[in-house]
């Protein structure tokens, strides 16, 4: 076992050497392989970062429901029964257009302001908490709500949340997308690289097989290689979505400030580096094993 | 032990080789093999160090039937065989020290007995002072016990060697062959194979002779 390890460790430091020693082929290398891992982690963390805010945001989508000016309590005790009824709506709450007036007047300040108008301006109004927050359920309670008997308008205030929430989806599948083709990149491009070095030591690998390597001590070397240039480009990749974020928080902050929002792109988590490491390396590794695997079968066919 | 039962090798296009060739090398051995080009000395060379299969027949190498072998397992035989290519086959990107390192490294030998293994072979053919050059600055007749020496710092119990003396002068010959001869001596099973038997007869061993892939009588 211990034997084992040391071959191991050997095959390591020997790769990483190899590395270091071709420094400008190496990092030309790691450059391409930590640009496609950098994209979808860029984007990655600011869609995952916009959620965290989003979803700090109170984004409950309401309803609001304005009754006509001239409706009768009837008419109000027919709308609160059909919402009390309707299978769709979580919860509402009535606001009476008087009340609505003394808390538009104690909000802006502007107490005595109704003593310049002809009576209330403001409508009654049910605010109106929908069950489900799918948007076509939302859509077909908004519709029903506004065909109700002296319904004047029913407003949806929470429709940019909405839009936004899709977007993120959209972002969310964006990055899975992205995701993927940069893994298939990753693989591809690593399977070039090994595949190179194959060919520039193809008389070194006859030769061993000759003297009696097995396939896997063939293999060895060329799997470490692609597993340091995996966990390397990670890093690298993690590096410059770090400082992506670096140069793009104080941008972000500026522009939330103006909303009085706070809102900054967040790093990675040790979780997700470690994570990021696994993927970049298991991608590195299949990669190159598919290079040596098809070198060995061509070898074996001759 | 090497033993042949009834073994044939038929290349694809449909040369043969070797001809239904029955023969068994006991251990400690010291055989020549002889016999014009294409006689087959290279094949059969080739089916003892599992690099070539036999289309027929039985090799059996080391209580091992070479013919019934799993490709994966192959490599694991030829560690206990060394070769002695007629082309060499050396890396020429690699020090001396470095060639004869390889086999070391393929079985996976610790490191600093592998230096000590390495130099003991290099002391043994006369390149004890070359072991930081390159091959390619070496001769001709350097370069053969190069290869002499990777074939055997991993104490093969089977050495293989295939033309060793050829495009050498007669005492460089003698030379590479006495080598051989203390190989032999220390318990070593080994198989030469050469054009030029006037080499061969002066050392009075078994001379197995082919001639297009059968026994020449």
């Amino acid at each position: 076992m211990k034997h084992y390890l040391t071959l191991h460790w050997q095959s390591a430091t020997r790769a990483l050497m190899h590395i270091l020693r071709q420094p400008l082929a190496s990092l030309l290398n790691l450059l391409m392989l930590s640009l496609a891992l950098a994209l979808p982690l860029s984007l990655y963390l600011a869609v995952q970062s916009i959620e965290d805010w989003s979803g700090k945001l109170n984004v409950t989508p309401e309803l609001t429901i304005f009754m006509e000016m001239n409706s009768e309590p009837a008419d109000l005790a027919a709308v609160e029964s059909t919402l009390k009824n309707h299978p769709k709506v979580g919860g509402f709450a009535f606001i009476d257009k008087d009340h609505a007036l003394e808390a538009l007047e104690a909000r802006n300040g502007i107490a005595g302001m109704s003593e310049g108008l002809d009576g209330n301006p403001l409508p009654d109004a049910f605010v109106v908490k929908p069950a489900s927050l799918q948007t076509q359920d939302l859509d077909l309670l908004q519709k029903e709500l506004s065909g109700l008997p002296m319904v004047e308008n029913v407003q949806f205030d929470a429709a940019w949340a909405q839009r936004l929430s899709q977007l993120l989806k959209l972002g969310e599948q964006l990055t899975l997308f992205l995701g993927i083709a940069f893994a298939v990149a990753l693989v591809l491009v690593t399977h070039n690289t090994i595949r190179m070095q194959i060919l520039a030591r193809r008389d070194e690998i006859n030769i061993s097989k000759l003297i009696g390597a097995s396939d896997s001590f063939i293999r060895r070397p060329f799997l470490y290689h692609a597993l340091w240039q995996g966990l390397l480009s990670a890093l690298l990749a993690w590096g410059m979505a770090s400082y992506l974020i670096h140069v793009a928080n104080p941008v972000l902050a500026e522009l939330a400030r103006l909303y009085n929002e706070q809102l900054a792109l967040r790093s990675l988590n040790a979780g997700e580096l470690g994570l990021l490491l696994l993927i970049a390396a298991f991608l590195s590794i299949s990669g190159a094993r598919l290079a040596t695997d098809h070198h060995l079968r061509q070898a074996q066919a001759h | 032990m090497i033993q042949f039962d009834q073994v044939s090798k038929r290349y694809p296009g449909g040369f043969d080789a070797l001809k239904n060739l029955s023969f068994s090398i006991e251990n400690g051995e010291m055989v020549f093999l002889a016999g014009p080009s294409g006689a087959g000395k290279s094949t059969l060379l080739k089916l003892v160090s599992g690099i070539e299969r036999a289309t027929s027949g039985n090799v059996i190498v080391n209580r091992q039937n070479l013919s019934q072998l799993r490709a994966s397992q192959l490599p694991y035989v030829r560690q206990h065989i060394g070769i002695v290519f007629q082309d060499h086959k050396l890396l020429y990107d690699r020090s001396v020290f470095d060639n004869v390192m390889l086999p070391l490294d393929i079985i996976g030998f610790d490191r600093r007995d592998a230096a000590r293994r390495v130099r003991a072979a290099l002391d043994k053919v006369g390149l004890l002072n070359k072991e930081k050059s390159m091959p390619i600055g070496l001769s001709g007749g350097e370069q053969q016990r190069l290869c002499i020496a990777r074939a055997v710092v991993h104490r093969p119990s089977i050495l293989l060697a295939d033309e060793p003396s050829a495009n050498l002068d007669r005492a460089y010959a003698l030379d590479i062959m006495e080598l051989f001869k203390s190989f032999h001596q220390v318990g070593v099973t080994v198989l030469i194979s050469a054009h030029d038997e006037t080499l061969m007869e002066d050392y009075g061993r078994r001379i197995i002779r082919l001639r297009e892939g059968q026994f020449a009588s």
